[in-house]
Parts: C-alpha cells; structure tokens; sequence
C-alpha cells in the first residue's frame, strides 16, 4: 500500500515513515501542504496521513482542495488539536477519520488499515482467532477446523468480540449491534455468553463484572 | 474608623445632642425670662387696679368693706399657692395668686390681704425680693404721692419659679421627645443610604473564585460608581492575565504533543532493550497524561466553561469509561467490577462526567496493588445518584485530604505516578456540575471516593 505523509514535524515525520516502513508499507513524506498537493498529483497514494499545522497551506486547505477536484482517497488527519469543535471541523473538511497526538503506532496502522478496507469498499472474509476461525461469507465458525454450530445472535456476538480482540465491548453496546432499536430480554446477552463459553472454551470470553465483556488478546 | 455606618450614626447622634442642649439652653434661659417679664407685668398691673381700689374706698370711708370682700375672694381661693381646678370658679394653672398691702406715708398699715402677707412700710417705688415668714415674695411697690398712699403687690417667688419651670418645661419637652424619633429616623437613612454598598458587597461575595465579570455601574451613587468603575478595570486587567495565563497553558501542552507522538513512535520503532524501550514508554505516557490533564485544567476554567447538560445514564457512562481503561487494568494486574443495577438518569455534563470517572477510576488502578480489586458502584439515593469507587490502595490521610485538591500536589513525590493533577480536574468538574466530592476510608485500608450528583 503506498501512503503519504504530510508532517511538518521531522522527527515525528521520520517516526512515522520509518515505523510504518517496518510494517511493510510504502511511505513517502512532504513536509508542506504545497508540497502535499503536487505528491498527491505525482504519485496518486492510495491514503494521505496529514498533519493539520502545515507551513504554507494548512492541512485542512489542503483537503479541501483536494475534495474540491473530487478525488476520492481517504484522509486521516492529525492532530494536536482535540477539542470537539476541532474535530467537527477536521471531518467537515472532508476527512474520513481522525487521529490526535500522540498515538501509538500500532494504532495509526490499525486506522490506515480501517480506512483502506472501507475505501475499496471490501471486508475482512473471515477471522481467525487462536484456533477459531469465522468464515463471514458464509457465515460459519470452526474450531481447530472442526465446524461448530451457532445461531444467527452466537455468531454475530463472536464476530463482534473477535473483530476487537482485547476491547471490552459494553454490554450496551453489544446489545446495540445485536439488536438494534428492539429491547432484548434482560438476560439475553448473558444467556449468549454463556453458550458461546461453552461452545468455544470457558477461557475466551472474559466478564468484566457489570462493564461487558472481551476476549483475551494473544499474548 | 471601623465601620462608616457606626461612625456616622454616632457622629450624627452627637451633633444632634448637642444642638438640642443648645437649643433647650437658649429656649429655657429665654423663655423663663420671658415668663418672668408677664409675671412682673401682671404684678404691676395688680398694683395699679388695687391702688384705684384703694384710694376709692379710703374716700369713701369704707376701707373695712374692702378687706372683707377681699378676704372672703381669698377665702374662695382653695390652697394659697397653687391653685386647686375643683373650686367653684376654676381659674388657671399659670394664674398665681397676688397679695395686697396698701400703706399710708405716716407709717400706717392700711390693709394687707392675706394677713400673713405683711412686710415692713415700703421707702421705695419697683420691684424688690422681700422675705416673709422664711417665704420668698417677688414684689412691686408703687407710690402716689397725691394720696399719700403705697401699694405693694407681691407673689410667692417659689410658686412663681414652679410656675415658670413648668411652662418652660413644657416648651423644650417636644425637642426633647423627638430626639429619640430623630435617633431612630438617622439610623435608618444611613443604613438606606449604605445600601448600595451592601449590594455590592453581596454581589462579590456570592461569586465564585473565578467570576471576573464586571459589576453593573448603573444607578449608582456617584462615589460608588467610581470604586465600581476601578473594581471593573482592574477586573478586566485580572482576566486579561488569567486569559493569558490560560492561553499559554493551551498552547504549551499543544506544542508538547507533536514531540510526545514523535517520541513515542521512535520507541516503538527502534531497536531498545526490552526493560529500557518499556521503562521509557511508561515516561512518555506520564507525560501525555499530563498534558492531557493540563489541556483539561486550562479548559475548565468556570468562567469559560459552558455545561453541556443532558439526560444521561451514568451506568453506560462509567461502563464506557471503564472499558477504555481495562488494557491500564490488565497492565497493573488490578480488576474492576461495576455495580449491576441500572440508576435513574441525571441532568449531567457527559463529556465532563466521563473526564471525573476516568480520572478518579484511573487514579484507583494506579494506587491499587497488583491482584486487587477496584470496585466502582452506582446507587440511587432520594436525592441523588451516588457513585463509589473503592479501592485497596494506600489511601489518602484525613490530614491531606484537603491539599491532594490542589494542583500539582503529590502525596508521595516518588511515586512516579502522576503529576498531581487528576483529584484537581475531578474536583473542578465536580463543581462546575454541582455534584458533591467526599473522600474517605475504605474499611481494612484503601481509598473510598464518593461523588453524589444531584437528582
């Protein structure tokens, strides 16, 4: 995936670019929103990491030059900046999702790759977990490749909590995903955990007592 | 001075005494003078009716009728000195009874009414003090070398001065009953007079710390609309700093961010020993919690802050927060547990609220000791929804529980924990929200932190 970046910030910018580097993508770093806008016609990324406090065009001018001619790539903004109103504005510009400083690099890589996926318009087909793994197109789970039998609200439950390994998830939440508007029975949820514990080992998912509930990440 | 309103009370009541003392003086000196002069007046004017009488009644012979008939006018009379209001003819008070005595030029008596007004033969013709009987007589003599006749009227002096007592008396009693009335009415236009003062003193005592809006000038006294006009400036000049101040602390922790992130992606970039890579990211979260907290104290200025109330259900809330902080959790080894049962919504300020559960929830994971529990609950109470969140850590002694409110205070500076900040955003926000912040112990050691928000 070829990304650019646009940092005025050397030591941050060469941060990024080399972290990034290690995880296998192709980075090229401006400094400068003019500087921005010809990389962006010269080498058509297929995303831009942009920084809002730019030298000679801010970041956000350049966005919305950039949504002005129509083009389509997806932006992640940075930002020092994270006052609400500030985020408002970053997204009014156009930008498909936003990032305050600092962060961790595994996090700028876990948006980047959000924001790829949704930007061609693809989804994960299946996830694989230590020995599970849910085939989403089909809708269908195995467990150390032996298929395993789960109803439509299992299924969804797993897929959420695998989809975000070591994120507790609220149980407003889940019942949010799960259900949407209809009020599930009150107990409907655990009821679900505690089949999927039994299903898929005792050990997966982890109450967090009147939080919600996650799965452990792999150590 | 201590107080203006005492100071002129008593400044006021002084002259006011004073004045009236003169006053009563004058009047009393005057008015007796005067009151002496009618009495002198109607003596003469006695002495001269009973000379006409006299000299009448010696030429016709009949002297002795003249006595009687006095004598039994005398006799009508109840009490010599003072008159008595129930006798058949009623007179009047300041009506005093005068006594006759006629002499001839040869030494003789010719008659004296009553008869113990009876003094020596008179030489000389005006006005005298005689002493009768050990009695003080005021008395006028009067001459008429034609008959060869002296006339003397005369007035008990004692009755006499009674009498003019009594009617200067009465002329300074009103000065002195409407002293007290005057007394009254000046204390109470001094204290309407100094209201203005006082709403004034009200309005900046009902302030809060950080209320830095102007007074209103308008109606106003002259003398206070000067100070208020001086409070107001030097208001704008205190807010002018607190903004830069404020202003400063913003910018300060912005610019810290773009270095912190530059940091923190070398570290975990870079080829560092494991202990040594860990040992700086645990510096680099410390300082991106601060200027987080610093941004967060810069922008809860009270004055500045607008409340964002809406309904909301402080169980999500806390169970949101908390989920965020299960990954600092894991990393101390505590575990967190939140009460089960659902809690009406209060009117709150989401973003703030999430701000004081972080911070005090976060705070409980730091302190506890690995394999401990923090245990957050909500209850609802008549008046409020209250929110515990105990831990087992070492808690905060009664003695500083007061102090940790404060920013930048540490109870222990070597703990490299934190910088002092969170109980001071946690109080701030409580503040600002109304909401009541108790700290105490939880039993067999630890902190107990109990936020009550107002139903």
């Amino acid at each position: 995936m070829q990304l650019l970046l646009v940092e005025d910030d050397n030591l941050l910018g060469q941060g990024i670019q080399l972290g990034l580097r290690d995880k296998g993508y192709q980075v090229d770093w401006v400094t400068d929103g003019e500087a921005a806008l010809a990389a962006h016609a010269d080498l058509s990324p297929d995303l831009i990491i942009l920084d809002i406090n730019l030298p000679k065009l801010d970041g956000l001018s350049v966005l919305r030059r950039l949504r002005q001619a129509q083009h389509p790539i997806p932006v992640l903004l940075l930002t020092a900046r994270d006052s609400v109103e500030d985020r408002i504005a970053g997204l009014d510009s156009g930008a498909d999702d936003y990032l305050v400083k600092p962060f961790s690099l595994a996090e700028l890589e876990a948006r980047i790759r959000a924001l790829y996926r949704r930007s061609i318009g693809r989804q994960d087909e299946s996830i694989e977990f230590r020995n599970i793994r849910l085939d989403l197109r089909a809708r269908e789970a195995f467990i150390d490749q032996l298929p395993v039998s789960l109803s439509k609200r299992e299924f969804d439950l797993l897929t959420l909590l695998l989809e975000r390994p070591g994120e507790v998830l609220t149980r407003r939440r889940l019942e949010e995903q799960l259900y949407g508007e209809d009020d599930p029975e009150s107990n409907a949820l655990e009821v679900h955990i505690h089949n999927l514990r039994k299903k898929c080992g005792h050990d997966l998912i982890r109450t967090i007592r009147g939080v919600g509930y996650r799965v452990e990440k792999p150590a | 001075m201590r107080s203006i309103r005492t100071f002129l009370i008593i400044g006021t009541l002084l002259m006011l005494v004073l004045s009236s003392a003169i006053s009563s003086l004058w009047t009393s000196w005057h008015s007796s003078h005067e009151v002496e002069e009618l009495f002198d007046a109607s003596l003469v004017q006695s002495a001269r009716f009973f000379h006409g009488l006299v000299v009448d009644h010696q030429e016709r012979e009949t002297i002795e009728e003249l006595r009687e008939s006095l004598q039994q006018l005398n006799s009508e009379a109840g009490h010599w000195d003072f008159p008595d209001a129930a006798q058949l003819n009623p007179g009047h008070p300041y009506e005093s009874k005068i006594a006759f005595e006629a002499w001839l030029d040869n030494g003789t008596l010719l008659l004296n009414v009553p008869e113990h007004f009876k003094a020596h033969m008179p030489t000389q013709a005006g006005f005298d003090l005689l002493e009768l009987e050990g009695r003080l007589w005021r008395v006028y003599t009067l001459y008429d070398p034609d008959h060869g006749v002296w006339i003397r009227t005369g007035q008990n002096n004692v009755v006499r001065e009674e009498l003019t007592g009594q009617i200067t008396g009465k002329l300074i009693l009103p000065l002195l009953l409407t002293l007290p009335v005057l007394v009254v009415l000046i204390a109470l236009v001094i204290q309407w007079g100094l209201g203005p003062l006082r709403a004034i003193t009200r309005q900046l005592d009902s302030r809060g710390s950080n209320d830095l809006e102007p007074l209103p000038d308008q109606n106003l006294p002259d003398e206070l609309k000067r100070m208020v006009e001086a409070v107001n400036h030097l208001f704008v000049r205190l807010q002018a700093g607190l903004e830069r101040e404020k202003r400063f602390t913003d910018d300060a922790a912005h610019e810290l961010r773009t270095p912190l992130a530059a940091l923190r992606v070398h570290l975990e970039t870079g080829d560092l020993r494991p202990e040594l890579s860990d040992a700086l990211l645990q510096a680099v979260e410390r300082m991106e919690r601060l200027v987080t907290q610093l941004l967060a104290l810069s922008r809860l200025e009270p004055k500045e802050y607008q409340l964002q109330r809406q309904p909301a259900d402080l169980h999500e809330l806390c169970g949101e927060v908390m989920a965020d902080l299960i990954p600092l959790a894991d990393a101390a080894q505590v575990e967190l547990a939140l009460s089960e049962q659902p809690v009406p919504t209060v009117d709150i300020d989401p973003t703030l609220s999430a701000m004081l559960v972080r911070n005090l929830v976060e705070n409980a994971i730091r302190y506890s000791p690995a394999g401990t529990l923090v245990n957050v609950s909500l209850m609802s109470l008549p008046e409020a929804v209250q929110l515990q969140i105990v831990d087992h850590g070492p808690g905060i002694p009664a003695t500083a529980r007061e102090a940790v409110f404060e920013r930048f205070y540490r109870l222990d500076k070597s703990d490299g924990k934190g910088a002092g900040l969170g109980l001071s955003i946690v109080s701030l926000v409580a503040q600002l929200q109304g909401a009541r912040l108790v700290l105490s112990d939880t039993p067999g050691g630890g902190l107990t932190v109990t936020v009550d928000w107002p139903r």
